[in-house]
């Protein structure tokens, strides 16, 4: 069988990405976002995973960042859960809108 | 301590004493300002009795290095045309104290502020480094700001900090000039006499008087950069605008001379033109602004304005009685202006406006303060006896040699101070009271014996003007504009 | 020590002394500052009597000391004592002494008497010190000094608005005049180099006449017709009649406006250059003399109908130095000041007696006041130049002068005479004469205490004998004494004649209008009169109100330009930079997104950036 070619994972890759970045950008609800952001890191995994199959051989490099990223993850994940947490409790609402009091 | 440092640091050392003052001492903060202004006041007349007046060049010089490698100096020198500064600004500086007895909250802060004051003006006055003199004269803008800012009047803060950053501009531009005077001249020195060895080229010299001329210019004020003074003197508290109009403005007419004309000369002659004609435009808007005024402390802010234009007529006029008569006019001005301020501080205290139509027949009920008034509105119309008539005098004859129409239109502008005078006067003192009309209590003996040290100097100016003249004349002629062209 | 008393200055130092000691210890004094001052004044008079001894037998004294230096400005001031500023002095002072002695009597229930007799002291320093001034700038400090004595006078009740109104106009209208002539002066002392008296001659003949000097002499001409109030400069001396009579008597008759005269002869050479600016002085001067004259006819209060006569007597004064005549403009100016403060005093009679000036609530006072009628008569006789009142020698030599000038002055002068002759008379007969039932207040009308009918009686006499020395009986002892030549041409009988026809016309006019032909042709000229008001005083006066409000227009233009260009000029920057900073202020938009936004903006930025290089 012929071996998936290489752009087609990164394709993925990116628009998983994407879909991360529009979801960053755009959700009204502040764990949507964490979600989107969550969606990112786990893009930029999937493409340390893509290359670590033409590394060198014993490499493992990619794959062991990949784990990096997915703690980073979580430990990133909690800290914005901890805020998300924090905002409810003083504004009652977690919608991105009405976090703006740091305006002019 | 040798006596100049002395007079420059002695009010330093009391503003860092008050600050220092526990809570418990804060109702003293009075008695010792007084006795600090008074003690440099006592230093001035020191150094008037060390100093020979016949004598053009600087004496009780103290000079010593302090940053070599920028080639700044420590260095302090008084002539005989700084010697006066001195004196009108320790003897305003003790007024103003005195004036400020009534003042209840803040005084440790107040009179700290005051000396502080003190310290920047005289060491401008004595500076003969330009980096020194910068500093001294930007020393000068906080305490003013802070002071305005907060013991002002109901627009204190807008007045304050226009009158800080109109002030720091024209400032800024001066630094600039200082630094190019310090890259572009041979000499690569701040010192003044060092400078004045080596002359600098015309096209030089022409860019850099303009930005000395800029931060000059904002202070004594020259027509049209004046707008900041009205306010000023309208929201300070009256012993405030006395060392704003009687000291503040004459460093403004002291550095022009000192380091605009002298290091400069070149460059002065071809201003010299525009000069006058702004100086006479100053006495005529100042003028007639005046006349126009309700609010009586406006009404003297601009006639200061007026006032002013001569002293910068005198300086450009070109004659060794013009300059004369503008060094005599700064006296004359500090010490009439002070006395009229302080008049209307007394007058604002007690009824609480400065609306010349709010008042009527006041002389009814306050006799006193109303002789006081007329002399010092006749003093400043330049009524002969008094100090305003022989500086007028000198100015408009020096200024008839060179510029007679300019001669008229300088005496236009006396007759313009005696109709705002005039019609001030009948207007306040004269005619029958308002109906619901307060009737202010009479002025007290504490407030007349402050007014009296310049009733007595205004007399004596105006009777034997020789003795004043005499004491400024001798450094005076290089001074003069075109004196070395001839 | 006696030196020092008897000199040439000490007839100013005294009242000097007496205004200090007024002033400082007024409250103690009270009604004994009036003798202060008066004994100051008896002092000065004594002196300046020893000084004209001594001026007559050893002749001038002058002496000064440097005022004021700088570079080659330089202005001396001191003292010149010669037959003209003795006699002055002398005059001055007896004049003074007197009105001081009545104003005791008629200011004796003024709760402000002390601060009316320090004023008057100074004043009466002033002056005595401008006369024995040798060059002009004493003479100029003290002409100021005593404009402001005037200013304080004129509004000396100040609560009455119409008073404060007089003082400042009077103030503002003088000081036009005094800034011209100090002008005058600097143009003065810069071209001749000196500013004193007896060099004036010398040095302006050398130099010649001269645009530059014309123009100093009709700025000079112009301060003195502010002091002396010519026309069109007149108007603020009816007005000053706000003030207490004595004022009236002493600085708007005698001496100070006739300091404005004295100092037309002073500088006398310095005017005589230039024959245009002669003719202008005679112009205005004349113009004055005949528009004030009729202007008193038609008055109807004593003392606007005198202050309209001393303006009159003015001009003709003034006219007398066109016609380069200033020795006779002089004896006039003595006689003058004896009969119009004697006239003057009168009035302060009437009104103290009768609570009233207005003539048309007056009448037949002759009977109850016999001493002041009877001064009143000589004083208006020798105003109206009656032979042998000293009026009359001192009237002759100006229409003397007229006559060697031109005819026309010559006739406008005589018709001068006329009028005057004829307002001096109605206003004696309007007073003094007819019936007592005009007003319930002329019916109580008693005579006025000593104090102030002793003075009144001793004028009289001056007035009446003032003129003898200037005239043919003693061989114009006066004129040569003074020593200003020419002294007229006075034998001419074409001048007598005219004097002795115009004078008797106009006492026939007055004692007809007053009797046989009362209220004849008052109908008729009555257009006429208003007309006259109005040309003389109210346009004069409209132009100087105009003129104070275009000043205030163009002060209220300054303010405007200031506060709008100007401070907007200096604020424009801070408002620009303000609205920038708004605009700038609105990224900060509180919403998380966009923030995020704008740092996935910039990382992408910065790698393109980065990958570019």
């Amino acid at each position: 069988m012929t071996p998936v070619p290489e752009s087609h994972y990164l394709i993925f890759s990116l628009i998983l990405f994407s879909a991360g970045i529009f979801g960053a950008l755009t959700r009204r609800n502040a764990l949507g976002v964490l979600i989107a952001l969550e969606l990112m890191l786990n893009a930029v995994a999937l493409n340390f995973v893509i290359f670590s199959r033409t590394a060198p051989e014993g490499s493992a490099s990619g794959q062991v960042s990949a784990f990096f990223i997915i703690a980073l993850a979580a430990a990133g994940a909690a800290a914005g859960l901890a805020i998300v947490l924090a905002v409810y409790r003083s504004r009652k609402s977690i919608q991105t809108d009405d976090t703006n009091l740091l305006k002019w | 301590m040798t006596l100049l440092s002395s007079v420059v640091f002695f009010p330093l050392a009391g503003a860092l004493v008050l600050l220092g003052l526990p809570r418990t001492l804060a109702s003293r903060a009075f008695p010792l300002a007084m006795g600090f202004t008074g003690l440099t006041l006592f230093i001035a007349f020191g150094i008037l009795g060390a100093v020979d007046p016949t004598q053009p060049g600087f004496q009780l010089t103290e000079k010593m290095p302090w940053i070599p490698e920028w080639g700044v100096s420590y260095h302090l020198a008084v002539d005989t045309l700084s010697l006066p500064l001195i004196l009108l600004s320790a003897l305003l500086f003790a007024v103003a104290c005195a004036a400020s007895s009534q003042r209840k909250e803040k005084q440790k802060e107040y009179f700290a502020l005051m000396l502080i004051l003190e310290t920047g003006v005289m060491g401008s006055f004595l500076a003969l480094d330009l980096m020194m003199f910068y500093i001294f004269w930007e020393l000068v803008l906080i305490p003013m700001y802070l002071l305005i800012g907060i013991f002002g009047g109901e627009r204190k803060n807008r007045a304050a900090v226009k009158f800080f950053l109109y002030t720091f501009c024209g400032s800024l531009l001066m630094l600039l000039a200082v630094a190019a005077v310090y890259f572009l001249s041979p000499a690569r020195s701040f010192d003044l006499l060092e400078l004045l060895k080596s002359p600098l080229s015309l096209e030089i010299q022409r860019m850099v008087f303009l930005g000395f001329l800029a931060g000059f210019a904002v202070k004594i004020p020259v027509f049209p950069l004046h707008t900041w003074l009205p306010e000023a003197h309208v929201e300070a508290p009256a012993p405030i605008s006395v060392l704003l109009a009687g000291i503040l403005l004459k460093m403004g007419a002291y550095g022009l001379m000192r380091f605009g004309v002298t290091l400069f000369p070149e460059a002065a002659l071809e201003f010299r033109p525009v000069l006058m004609g702004l100086a006479v435009a100053g006495i005529l808007a100042g003028g007639f602004a005046a006349l126009s005024q309700k609010d009586l402390k406006r009404m003297i802010a601009y006639s200061s304005v007026s006032h002013m234009g001569f002293v910068v007529l005198g300086i450009s006029a070109g004659t060794e009685a013009a300059l004369s008569g503008a060094v005599f006019q700064m006296i004359s001005h500090g010490l009439i202006t002070s006395g009229l301020f302080l008049l209307a501080g007394y007058l604002y205290e007690r009824t609480h406006t400065r609306d010349q139509d709010a008042f009527g027949g006041l002389a009814a009920g306050m006799p006193r303060y109303a002789g006081l008034l007329i002399f010092f509105s006749m003093a400043s119309l330049g009524l002969p006896g008094l100090s305003g008539f022989p500086a007028e005098l000198l100015v408009l004859a020096g200024t008839l040699e060179r510029h007679p129409g300019a001669s008229a239109a300088a005496a236009a502008g006396i007759f313009l101070s005696a109709f705002y005078l005039v019609t001030m006067l009948r207007k306040v003192l004269w005619g029958p009271v308002p109906q619901n009309a307060p009737v202010p209590s009479d002025i007290r003996p504490g407030e007349t014996l402050v007014l009296l040290p310049l009733v007595i100097l205004i007399l004596l100016a105006g009777i034997c003007p020789s003795l004043f003249t005499g004491l400024s004349a001798a450094s005076l002629p290089p001074l003069v504009i075109g004196a070395s062209n001839g | 020590m006696v030196t020092l008393l008897l000199h040439p200055l000490s007839p100013a130092a005294f009242p000097l002394a007496a205004a200090a000691l007024n002033f400082i210890f007024g409250k103690q004094l009270k009604a004994k500052t009036a003798w202060i001052s008066s004994a100051a004044s008896l002092m000065s008079f004594a002196v300046s009597i020893f000084l004209l001894t001594r001026t007559a037998a050893h002749g001038v004294m002058q002496g000064s000391i440097i005022w004021l230096e700088a570079g080659n400005f330089k202005i001396t001031s001191g003292f010149l004592l010669d037959p003209l500023s003795a006699s002055f002095l002398a005059v001055v002072s007896l004049v003074g002494m007197l009105i001081q002695i009545y104003a005791a009597g008629s200011m004796k229930d003024d709760p402000e008497f002390t601060r009316f007799y320090s004023t008057l002291s100074l004043f009466m320093a002033a002056m005595t010190a401008l006369i024995a001034a040798d060059g002009l700038l004493l003479f100029f400090m003290a002409w100021e000094i005593m404009g402001l004595c005037s200013f304080l006078l004129i509004g000396f009740w100040f609560q009455k608005e119409a008073a404060a109104k007089a003082a400042h106009k009077a103030f503002l209208a003088t000081r036009l005049g005094d800034l011209c002539l100090l002008l005058g002066l600097l143009m003065l002392s810069s071209s001749l180099g000196t500013l004193q008296f007896t060099a004036l001659s010398e040095k302006a003949a050398a130099l010649g006449a001269s645009a530059w000097l014309s123009a100093a002499a009709l700025l000079i001409f112009a301060g003195a017709a502010g002091k002396s109030a010519q026309f069109p400069f007149h108007i603020w001396l009816p007005d000053a009649m706000e003030g207490p009579t004595p004022v009236s008597a002493l600085i708007h008759a005698a001496t100070m406006v006739a300091a404005g005269i004295y100092l037309l002869i002073r500088t006398f050479p310095v005017l005589a250059l230039d024959a245009r600016v002669l003719s202008v002085i005679a112009a205005v001067g004349t113009f004055t003399a005949v528009l004030t004259a009729l202007l008193a006819l038609r008055s109807q209060e004593i003392k606007k109908t005198l202050a309209f006569s001393t303006l009159s007597q003015l001009g003709m004064m003034a006219a007398c130095i066109g016609f380069s005549n200033p020795g006779a403009a002089f004896f006039h100016l003595v006689t003058h000041a004896f009969f119009k403060a004697l006239l003057f005093m009168g009035a302060g009679n009437v009104l103290h007696a009768c609570g009233t000036q207005n003539l048309g609530r007056l009448g037949g006072l002759g009977r109850p006041m016999k001493l002041t009628s009877g001064a009143f008569l000589v004083g208006s006789l020798a105003l109206a130049g009656l032979p042998p009142l000293s009026g009359f020698w001192s009237k002759e030599g100006i229409l003397a002068a007229a006559h060697g000038y031109s005819p026309f002055y010559f006739g406008a002068l005589l018709l001068t005479s006329f009028l005057t002759a004829l307002y001096s008379a109605r206003l004696y007969l309007q007073i003094f004469e007819g019936s007592a039932s005009r007003s319930a207040d002329a019916e109580t009308a008693r005579e006025c205490p000593k104090s102030m009918t002793i003075p009144l009686l001793t004028l009289g006499v001056l007035a009446a004998a003032a003129g003898i020395p200037g005239s043919p009986w003693m061989g114009y002892f006066f004129q040569t004494f003074i020593g200003i030549s020419p002294h007229g041409d006075p034998a001419s009988y074409a001048v007598l004649a005219g004097s002795l026809i115009a004078c008797a016309l106009g006492l026939a006019g007055a004692w007809l209008s007053a009797g046989p032909w009362r209220g004849l042709g008052l109908k008729e000229t009555a257009g006429a009169g208003r007309f006259l008001e109005k040309a003389g005083m109210e346009l004069p006066n409209s132009a100087a109100r105009l003129f104070a409000s275009g000043l205030k227009t163009a002060g209220r233009a300054a303010a405007c330009t200031d506060r709008l260009l100007l401070d907007g000029a200096v604020m424009l920057p801070g408002v620009l930079l303000q609205l920038a900073a708004a605009g700038f202020r609105k990224i900060q938009s509180g919403f998380i997104l966009h923030y995020l936004l704008a740092a996935f903006a910039a990382v992408i930025g910065l790698l393109a950036a980065g990958m570019n290089f």
